[in-house]
């Protein structure tokens, strides 16, 4: 990119940030209305981002209807970022319609946007949004069910992980009960090491996940995987139990760790 | 000598050559008299027979790995003799022997019992040959020089002794000279592109000529219907009103076959890579003439092209081209020859297998395996057909799938015309298989296309459950499921007018993996189907995308959706659309055409009465887009 369109848009910022920070420090949301439905796209833009941190029903509603009226790319991201930090259940409909739209950009934003939500009904539309073609889609929506330990997500994730997309690992470790452990075990040998040492450990890890018994079986499975992340989960492991307590995951870990280092 | 002696004798030389000599350029042709003398002493073939002396119907194949002859009997179903000799030409059939090329300049001729070599011989007269013949007994071939020689000879008749090898006349001409074909006493020579020599193979003189005065003539056969000769256009029977020279006043006959058929009706004499087996031989046209009345037998011809054969009506047509009979397809192997015996087809693919074909309805009437790297076969089988109990005729239909189908992607033309001619047959399952083929992953994209039009063309209403059970699969990663045909059935039930594929539709409009190609025709379908439903998503995927510059090359679609809110829309789309053509973020080609859309369209509601000039009047004012925003702030 050339330099002189760079210093335009930093002049630019320079110049209109002020405009919005004042208009947001007013509460003057009928301003920044008229610049966020205005002609002038930067101005537009950072109308968005004030409007995004007033928690205002007018603010919401401002943005949720530039959306609705429809806006040009670079303006919807920044609305969708907006409604990210308004976290209101009201823009659910509408921020489905825009996990759908053809620019991948926004479908992520978008489903940004969803999964700052705190409500149920985020959950299907970032469940379908596994199914997306996009790898950075699904990436993204893994992460955010990972992120909110969504175990109604273990299913998907798990399919995911079996359809070679190894961005599931994290998220399914998080999410990850005692059958996935199996399963994925199962899966050694069929998937990059990796992945499936990232899902392992990171259910390994988890205070949640047990009884022993099934941690000593994540233990046995993580020491049939070979490279670093593997090891380096175990060694994780063992550090993370406090010294006077006996596990025989530990133990086990332990075993195999000696056995690596020879 | 005496001086007056030497003159006498060199003027009888010069008289002989300027009169009578073969292929001298000034021999009379298309002369009656002639040709009635010429054909006097000679008759076709009275039945079909083979020509070898044992009367077997045989085929000489000619194979690769190892390089060799296999004589095989078709009657016997076995193999006669093996000779392992490295073939490089056509094997031409005698009374008792066979003669092939071996290298580029050498004849052998060989014991048609045994396969024992007889005798050898090095080709003269030319560079190259163009083929060779024989009258059952003795040998003739046509050898030509790339360049003319130095006393001008462009091309030698030879004829050899089928005993010795040793030459029997040897005669030399200026102009071209074609492959000859040779029945009984007469020899049919392709002379100067335009003629026919027919030449006394018992002094090599010529007797008669034939010129067309329209055409190339390339080749000549003797059949029971007759000598027949042509070029490319047809074929000629021989007889007194080839003297005319023009296709009109002979007995020409031609089928009429689709435009993608080459219309190879016999081998080209001129091309001398003809003399061996080439592609040419396995993309042809098998036929026989009806011995009682000028026409085809059977009244069909048959398209060879590789491992498809394809009968055709030469009498009855089809709405748009000939009628197709039927169908055969050889699985996954190409046949490299085949063959026309009078009573059957006989074909032999690449893998050594032989099949022959009830040349009525292209069922398989006997199949034999030789597990053989066939390179090209000759027959000696006229009159061949295998004592079996007539087989049920397949369906034509399943025929055609099974050619669509062939995974060999070299065949594209061949498939464009199954699959048209799979869409002119009646029935229920037609349709079903047309969606399979457009729903098939990796089809060809020129068949794809075609047979969706094909699926659009035949409107039917029947298929209407198929083409809307066919949009239900949607793109999921998860459960690597895709969409298919979507355009193919949005274009088939928008011409349908079916309303039940709104729902379906609808969702496929929403789809972000639907083609923005498809998306066009789902827009067109929805359309035409006329349903109100429609609007709210039509609005709504106008907004979203109405901004957008990726749609500025692509605002087909946009614009489409405009026209549709226009046909369906009341009022309130109306004030929407004209939102959209004054806001400045929305992309200029919409705002472009939205100006001249909604002009046009008050114009014709003015013509109609004229009630809508209060709109009129607020959409050309700044106001409206403020009006409009707020219409949409409310939603």
């Amino acid at each position: 990119m050339s330099r002189v369109p760079c210093s335009i848009t930093m002049l630019a910022l320079v110049l209109l940030l002020p405009c919005a920070a004042q208009a947001q420090m007013t509460g003057n949301v009928e301003k920044l209305k008229a610049d966020l439905y205005g002609d002038n796209l930067d101005r537009a833009v950072a109308a968005a981002s004030a409007l995004g941190s007033l928690k205002q029903a007018r603010a919401l509603d401002a943005l949720m209807a530039s959306l609705q009226l429809g806006t040009p790319p670079k303006l919807t991201s920044a609305v969708l970022e907006a409604l990210e930090l308004q976290k209101s259940p009201e823009s659910i409909p509408l921020l489905d319609h825009y996990a759908k739209h053809r620019r991948q950009e926004i479908r992520g934003g978008a489903l940004k946007a969803l999964g700052a939500i705190e409500s149920k009904k985020v959950v299907p539309i970032l469940l379908d949004a596994l199914s997306d073609s996009n790898p950075m889609i699904r990436a993204q929506a893994a992460r955010i069910l990972g992120d909110r330990k969504e175990r109604i997500a273990e299913r998907h994730l798990l399919k995911m992980m079996r359809r070679k997309d190894t961005s599931a690992a994290v998220p399914l470790g998080t999410v990850g009960g005692a059958q996935t452990a199996l399963n994925l075990g199962e899966m050694i040998g069929d998937l990059p090491g990796a992945a499936l040492a990232s899902a392992l450990g990171t259910m390994l890890l988890r205070k949640d996940f047990g009884p022993d018994p099934l941690r000593t079986e994540v233990v046995k499975a993580l020491g049939r995987i070979r490279g670093k992340e593997a090891t380096s989960y175990l060694a994780e492991y063992v550090a993370s139990v406090p010294p006077h307590e006996r596990r025989p995951s530990k133990n086990w870990a332990k075993l195999i760790l000696e056995k690596r280092k020879q | 000598m005496s001086r007056y002696a030497w003159i006498t004798a060199l003027l009888l030389s010069v008289c002989a050559g300027c009169g009578v000599s073969a292929f001298s350029p000034s021999f009379r042709d298309n002369n009656l008299d002639d040709l009635n003398g010429a054909l006097a002493s000679t008759r076709p073939p009275a039945d079909y027979a083979p020509a070898n002396g044992a009367a077997k119907p045989m085929v000489f194949m000619v194979t690769s790995d190892p390089a060799a002859i296999v004589a095989f009997d078709l009657e016997g179903g076995k193999e006669v003799w093996r000779a392992q000799t490295d073939v490089t030409s056509k094997v031409v059939v005698g009374k008792r022997q066979i003669f092939h090329r071996v290298g580029k300049g050498r004849l052998v001729a060989r014991a048609l019992s045994s396969g024992s070599k007889l005798w050898e011989h090095t080709i003269t007269g030319g560079d190259r040959m163009l083929g060779m013949t024989t009258d059952g007994v003795d040998l003739y071939y046509v050898s030509e020089f790339v360049k003319r020689a130095a006393d001008g000879t462009a091309a030698t008749l030879v004829a050899l002794k089928g005993s010795n090898g040793g030459k029997k006349f040897v005669r030399k001409s200026k102009g071209r000279l074609g492959a000859p074909t040779a029945h009984s006493d007469r020899l049919f020579v392709p002379l100067r592109s335009q003629s026919l020599a027919l030449v006394d193979t018992r002094t090599g003189e010529e007797v008669a000529r034939i010129r067309s005065k329209e055409e190339m003539l390339l080749w000549a056969r003797p059949t029971p219907a007759g000598f027949l000769y042509g070029g490319k256009s047809g074929v000629y029977k021989l007889n007194d009103k080839s003297i005319s020279g023009s296709k009109e006043e002979s007995t020409f006959l031609a089928a009429t076959l689709p435009s993608s058929v080459r219309p190879v009706y016999w081998w080209d004499g001129y091309n001398a890579a003809l003399a061996g087996y080439t592609a040419y031989d396995r993309n042809r046209l098998l036929w026989q003439l009806d011995s009682k009345k000028d026409g085809f037998q059977d009244d069909t011809i048959y398209v060879h092209n590789y491992r498809f054969f394809f009968a055709f009506d030469t009498v009855k047509k089809a709405a748009d081209g000939p009628k197709l009979k039927w169908v055969y397809s050889f699985p996954r192997r190409d046949v490299v020859a085949s063959t026309h015996t009078g009573k059957a087809l006989v074909l032999v693919a690449d893998n050594g297998t032989i099949v022959t074909l009830d040349p009525a309805t292209g069922s398989p009437l006997k199949q034999l395996q030789l597990d053989l790297k066939v390179k090209g076969a000759s027959f000696d089988a006229q009159g061949y057909i295998p004592a079996a109990g007539k087989p049920a005729s397949p369906d034509l239909r399943e025929s055609l799938t099974q050619v669509i189908w062939d995974p060999d992607r070299r065949f594209g033309a061949v498939k464009l015309f199954a699959v048209e001619q799979l869409s002119r047959l009646p029935g229920d399952r037609v349709s079903a298989d047309l969606v399979k083929i457009v729903t098939r992953e990796g089809i060809d994209p020129a068949v794809y296309k075609r047979a969706g039009q094909m699926i659009v063309d035949r409107h039917d209403a029947k298929a209407v459950p198929l083409y809307i059970e066919t949009l239900k699969p949607r793109y999921d990663f998860l459960e690597d499921t895709r969409a298919m045909a979507v355009d193919i059935m949005a274009r088939a039930l928008g011409d349908l007018k079916a309303k039940q594929a709104v729902g379906p539709l609808l969702a496929h409009l929403k789809d972000p993996e639907t083609p923005i190609s498809a998306v066009e025709e789902i827009v067109k379908a929805l359309i035409s189907v006329d349903d109100k439903s429609v609007v709210t998503p039509f609005r709504d995927w106008l907004l979203y995308y109405r901004a957008d510059p990726s749609f500025k090359d692509a605002s087909l679609v946009l614009n489409l959706i405009a026209d549709g809110l226009m046909k369906l829309g009341g009022e309130e789309e109306r004030q929407l659309l004209r939102f959209v053509q004054n806001d400045s973020q929305t992309i200029k080609p919409l705002r472009t055409y939205l100006a001249e859309a909604l002009k046009r369209s008050q114009a014709t509601a003015g013509q109609e009465g004229g009630a809508a000039d209060a709109g009129k009047k607020q959409g050309s004012s700044p106001a409206a887009a403020d009006k409009g925003k707020q219409a949409g702030a409310t939603k």
